[in-house]
């Protein structure tokens, strides 16, 4: 039993080398090549970024472009995904890899629409406008994450999360687990605090201060995220997630204020410890659940290693559906849910399609509304006209 | 005006209005208590003293719509907009025209989303415009004139005629948009649409709304306010031409699908593609110029050859920090503002090569004016070669003083005396 200031960590864990694809949710280290493989996919993403703002080399929009980031998180994910010894995280990366492909990727690239919002925030693609406050997505998005947590867009939709569990996957076994790097996690509030100032500034007519202020605040987020990428062997692979992201501090707000926590039961728990040691986010899970009976904070992005690794089911998601049934305290219903066993799960997903499929065809009514409320009001209507 | 009036905008603080900013900006600046006559009057009455003081006005009124409205409408007389009593009379502005005509109002304010340049924000943009507080009164009165763009409407719809088919003609347009920095009208009146205005426009009827089949070749409003929009934001990508942009993002790309279907009124649309990749083409070269010659300048900053300094220039009035932490800007890039004034002779020559050689082109490329296309490359080459020039001397010039272990002082320039200090204290 190791005692930190952060709390018990249970017995130390040391990363032993392993081949890529036998890798588990307990991480192991990775060959230096791959490492250096994947250092050059997140290059790749910045340069495609740089090359999208600043550079212009190729006219072609869709290459080594704008999309690069997404391209690569393919290319990895579907590696990771069939390499992927956990069913549930399977699962999950499956669902992650396709909402980047075809929500971040192919849907603001193939279809040019234009997503309804409130103040004054320019043209916004349809999905990945959720980081932009105002747009119709955003506020979705913030409903669900009240009702069933983060993990609805850290866990299984973000680019962020899904480049950093898709190329990121070999600086896993670096994250850092000590006191500091748990206390220094109020970092990001710091840049929370940032992001809602931007808030207050896009529901007005831009001024050049605004204008200078959004530039500086665009590069605040941009620059750190992919630092973050290119730092990952010495922080992890969650870096930016942990300490600099202004929008998993949103959603971790929300974390606390909502429905979503995992409960932990202390009779059952065996101090092994693999929770704490699973989580990319440096969460002491045993820890908390000895200290308060259950893991709330606002860094949980809800990936489910802990629940799903947990060989005593001491660990169980909770969320605003709990309200309604009881919560299962089963890593074989998890690994069950994950298999697609249960219809129920299957609903769910199909609901979720619905979802997308109605803001989808809506956009589609709404298309060409760059930032006209007048245009996207005359269609709305002559929409609502057609489905009657 | 009362001296106590102060300015609008961010630094309103730091300067006064002028009496004639009462036109400028109606809003913000008439003051109605100055008038001496007293009494409320309605329309015919407004009309009987007005057509002896100001008989223009009213036989404008007479002409217009407002006058004589379609079908069973009553006239909007003169009360209808400026008020009936006559010690608080009203400059119109953009809000009290929308209580009527709110669809274009609204697609007027809408404008505002797309962020600068923008007709609904010029105000703002001429007004916080650091230069606009630290520059003498008479080189920014005429900004407002312009600018005023966004708080009146009768800068394209002239008072009191309120003509719709005015508008639709170029000259509504080119009062503001003509000149080095953005020749509009020159590049339009150059190009093939433009020399068949010229040549028949004026047998053409204005009346007919701005949509397909009722004229022969676009006018600026035809493509910039299609079918009337008010509003010219949503279709632009390289906007005002002053820095170099990505045309192939995915809002640009939703943006040249419009180009092109408005193109495609007449034009086969791959003709229209080729055109706005001709324009994007013209700019990557133009820029690519532009870009080697903000290179040399970084260099001899570096190299600490530029007289005056950067460094060493004051700092606007509000940037009261720079005094503590002086920002060494040159170019564009490094701050807008800077390459108005107090600069050396070098970078004078960068800023023309930018803001009238370059945008000129961009402008000659956007209309179809070939031959100022060309022009306008020539001069940017030529500029490019100047300053290089300028720079082979100035670095000669400093291996020899360095040589002789003394600095030539150029003078204070403009650094100190009138033209920098009192204007803070006048303005």
């Amino acid at each position: 039993m190791t005692d930190t200031a952060a709390g018990r960590l249970g017995p130390v864990y040391r990363p032993k080398a392993l081949p890529a694809s036998k890798q588990r949710s307990l991480a192991g280290r990775y060959a230096l090549p791959i490492q250096l493989l994947s250092l050059i996919a997140f290059a790749w993403a910045f340069a495609g970024w740089l090359n999208e703002t600043y550079l212009f080399w190729w006219d072609n929009p869709i290459w080594l472009n704008r999309y690069t980031e997404y391209a690569i998180i393919l290319g990895f994910g579907i590696w990771r995904i069939t390499a992927e010894r956990n069913p549930y995280t399977r699962r999950r990366l499956t669902v992650l890899v396709a909402c980047v492909t075809v929500l971040w990727w192919l849907i603001p690239w193939l279809l040019p629409f234009f997503e309804p919002y409130i103040g004054y925030l320019g043209s916004q693609a349809i999905f990945p406008s959720l980081h932009t406050p105002g747009t119709l997505t955003f506020f979705l998005v913030l409903g669900a994450v009240l009702l069933f947590g983060r993990r609805v867009i850290c866990g299984w939709g973000c680019p962020c999360v899904g480049i950093r569990e898709t190329v990121g996957f070999p600086f896993r076994h670096v994250t850092p687990r000590g006191k500091w790097a748990w206390r220094l996690r109020y970092s990001k509030w710091i840049f929370f605090a940032l992001y809602m100032a931007a808030i207050v500034v896009l529901l007005f007519p831009p001024n050049s201060w605004s204008v200078t202020y959004m530039g500086i605040f665009a590069l605040l987020v941009a620059l750190p995220y992919f630092a973050s990428m290119l730092l990952s062997p010495l922080i992890g692979s969650r870096g930016y997630c942990r300490y600099l992201c202004p929008y998993g501090a949103t959603f971790g707000a929300l974390n606390r204020v909502g429905f979503y926590r995992i409960e932990f039961d202390g009779g059952s728990c065996n101090d092994c410890g693999v929770c704490s040691h699973v989580c990319d986010m440096g969460i002491p899970v045993l820890a908390l659940g000895r200290g308060k009976g259950k893991i709330d904070v606002a860094d949980c992005m809800g990936c489910g290693r802990c629940v799903s690794e947990c060989a005593r089911n001491s660990l169980a998601f909770r969320d605003a559906r709990n309200l309604l049934v009881e919560a299962r305290r089963d890593r074989a219903w998890l690994r069950d849910w994950a298999a697609g066993r249960l219809t129920r799960a299957r609903w769910h997903l199909v609901a979720f399609a619905g979802l997308l499929v109605l803001i989808a065809a809506g956009s589609w009514l709404a298309h060409g509304a760059v930032g006209s409320a007048f245009e996207l009001s005359t269609n709305l209507w002559s929409a609502l006209c057609l489905s009657s | 005006m009362a001296d106590e009036a102060k300015g609008i905008g961010l630094y309103g603080d730091s300067w006064r209005p002028d009496p004639v900013h009462e036109y400028w900006d109606p809003g913000a600046y008439h003051r109605p208590e100055r008038e001496l006559v007293e009494g409320r009057f309605a329309g015919a009455e407004c009309v009987e003293c007005h057509q002896g003081v100001t008989p223009g006005i009213v036989n404008g009124w007479r002409q217009s719509r407002h006058a004589k409205p379609a079908g069973a409408a009553a006239p909007v007389a003169c009360d209808g907009c400026h008020g009936g009593d006559h010690q608080a009379l009203r400059f119109p502005t953009p809000a009290d025209c929308g209580a009527c005509h709110d669809r274009q109002h609204g697609q007027f304010l809408e404008e505002r989303r797309y962020g600068f340049p923008s007709h609904a924000l010029a105000m703002e943009r001429a007004v916080d415009a650091k230069h606009f507080v630290d520059k003498p009164k008479a080189e920014v009165a005429s900004c407002l004139q312009c600018h005023s763009v966004a708080t009146k409407c009768d800068s394209c719809h002239t008072r009191h005629a309120f003509s719709a088919a005015e508008a639709r003609r170029p000259e509504a347009c080119i009062t503001c948009h003509s000149g080095p920095p953005h020749p509009d009208d020159e590049t339009y009146f150059a190009s093939a649409h433009g020399r068949r205005y010229l040549a028949e426009g004026a047998g053409w009827d204005w009346s007919k709304p701005l949509v397909k089949g009722n004229y022969p070749v676009p006018t600026c409003a035809y493509c910039h306010m299609r079918e009337g929009r008010h509003q010219v934001a949503d279709k632009a990508i390289w906007k005002f031409g002053i820095r170099e942009v990505n045309p192939r993002t995915a809002e640009n790309n939703v943006k040249r699908r419009r180009w092109i279907a408005v193109c495609a009124d007449c034009h086969e649309p791959d003709q229209a593609k080729a055109w706005l990749a001709g324009l994007d083409d013209e700019r990557k070269r133009a820029w690519a110029m532009l870009y080697e010659a903000e290179a040399i300048l970084r260099d001899l900053r570096g190299d600490d050859l530029l007289h005056p300094a950067p460094g060493a220039r004051p700092p606007y009035p509000l940037d009261w920090w720079e005094q503590y932490w002086p920002i060494a800007r040159i170019g564009f890039y490094e701050g807008q503002a800077s390459a108005f004034y107090n600069v050396s002779g070098i970078e004078r020559d960068y800023f023309e090569m930018w803001y009238f050689d370059g945008l000129g082109a961009y402008k000659a490329a956007a209309h179809g004016a070939p031959d100022a296309v060309r022009e306008g490359h020539d001069r940017l080459a030529r500029s490019l070669e100047r300053v290089r020039a300028e720079a082979a001397s100035l670095r000669a010039l400093g291996t020899a003083e360095r040589a002789a272990g003394v600095r030539a002082d150029p003078g204070p320039l403009w650094l100190r005396g009138p033209y920098t200090d009192l204007n803070r204290e006048r303005n």
